[in-house]
């Protein structure tokens, strides 16, 4: 067979038994489902529920968010050990360190004393410094 | 009940429903026709059918009687018969000619007797044809649809889809003699 003409023209393709009767109520309950659910979003009451409902969110996030902690409680919150290690680990000069930290006079003078005092032997060490000088005498 | 008639119903509050049954009803074995032999199975049928109603139904006090209710139905109806099928080719990232592979198959299965082996093969030779040929075969082949409101309901000339039916007889003889 060559030409489309000799061919009869038939729709080999149906649809089950039934299925025109029950298309149409098929097709009315999805319109009425979907009429139904748009017609409850259009009442003004779900745009008035829709404002609160941001209000209420912006509301609970500025509230609830996490409040920033300054510098000084973030520092207060680190162990003195792990503030100690990581000095040590470092390259901050103790004059970097000092001039970034603000300190009056008073702490100054504490920081020197400490700093001679710890500069200065124990008194052991001084007692026999000192017989072994005598001795030599 | 001409059109006319249907759309006073549909556009009408108190009767829009019963309206729209009755459109349903005046159309719904052409609209399946349609969908059946573009995309084959009968629940993808069913499918494309069903939405085309509820389109129809969310647009129809748009419908602004430019053109006549039954071209405007063919519109909405071709167009959802070619996006289910590039959204079926997308969604399994399929070429064409697997598409076609698939749908073969599916014709293949359809039970009937012996005699319809030349109208399967008939059918298959369709699919070798890219969607909006396919289609243009159809309304006019099978729907008898004239160029003029083909034009219409397709949005292509009518020189066009004389052109585009043509090519489409003459690759579906060189197959049918071929294969």
């Amino acid at each position: 067979m060559k030409r489309l003409e000799d061919i009869p023209k038939k729709d080999i393709f149906e649809a089950p038994e039934g299925y025109f009767d029950r298309l149409p109520s098929v097709i009315q309950s999805r319109v009425t489902t979907e009429s139904s659910r748009w017609t409850l979003f259009a009442q003004p009451v779900w745009k008035y529920a829709l404002s609160l409902a941001f209000l209420a969110a912006g509301l609970y996030w500025f509230m609830l968010r996490p409040a920033t902690k300054s510098p000084e409680q973030m520092l207060a919150s680190v162990d003195t050990a792990s503030l100690i290690a990581y000095l040590n680990e470092s390259d901050m000069s103790t004059e970097e360190l000092m001039e970034s930290v603000p300190l009056d006079n008073k702490d100054v003078d504490e920081i020197h004393a400490g700093s001679l005092q710890n500069l200065l032997p124990d008194d052991s060490i001084l007692m026999e410094l000192e017989s072994d000088i005598e001795f030599e005498n | 009940m001409d059109d006319k008639e249907l759309l006073e119903k549909l556009r009408n509050p108190d009767t829009r429903n019963y309206g729209f049954n009755l459109l349903v009803r005046a159309y719904q074995q052409r609209i399946y026709r349609i969908a059946r032999k573009m995309v084959v199975d009968h629940d993808d049928a069913d499918d494309v059918t069903q939405e085309v109603f509820i389109k129809v139904h969310k647009a129809i006090d748009h419908f602004r009687e430019d053109a006549s209710l039954y071209t405007w139905i063919y519109r909405i109806a071709t167009n959802e018969c070619l996006t289910f099928l590039t959204r079926k080719r997308r969604r399994f990232f399929l070429p064409l000619e697997d598409i076609a592979g698939e749908l073969s198959a599916r014709i293949d299965a359809i039970p009937g007797p012996s005699g319809d082996e030349i109208q399967k093969k008939l059918q298959k030779a369709l699919l070798t044809l890219p969607d909006k040929q396919r289609l243009v075969f159809n309304l006019k082949y099978y729907e008898d649809m004239p160029y003029e409101q083909m034009a219409e309901v397709t949005g292509t000339s009518e020189g066009a889809l004389k052109a585009s039916y043509h090519h489409a007889v003459k690759k579906i003889e060189d197959f049918m003699k071929n294969d």
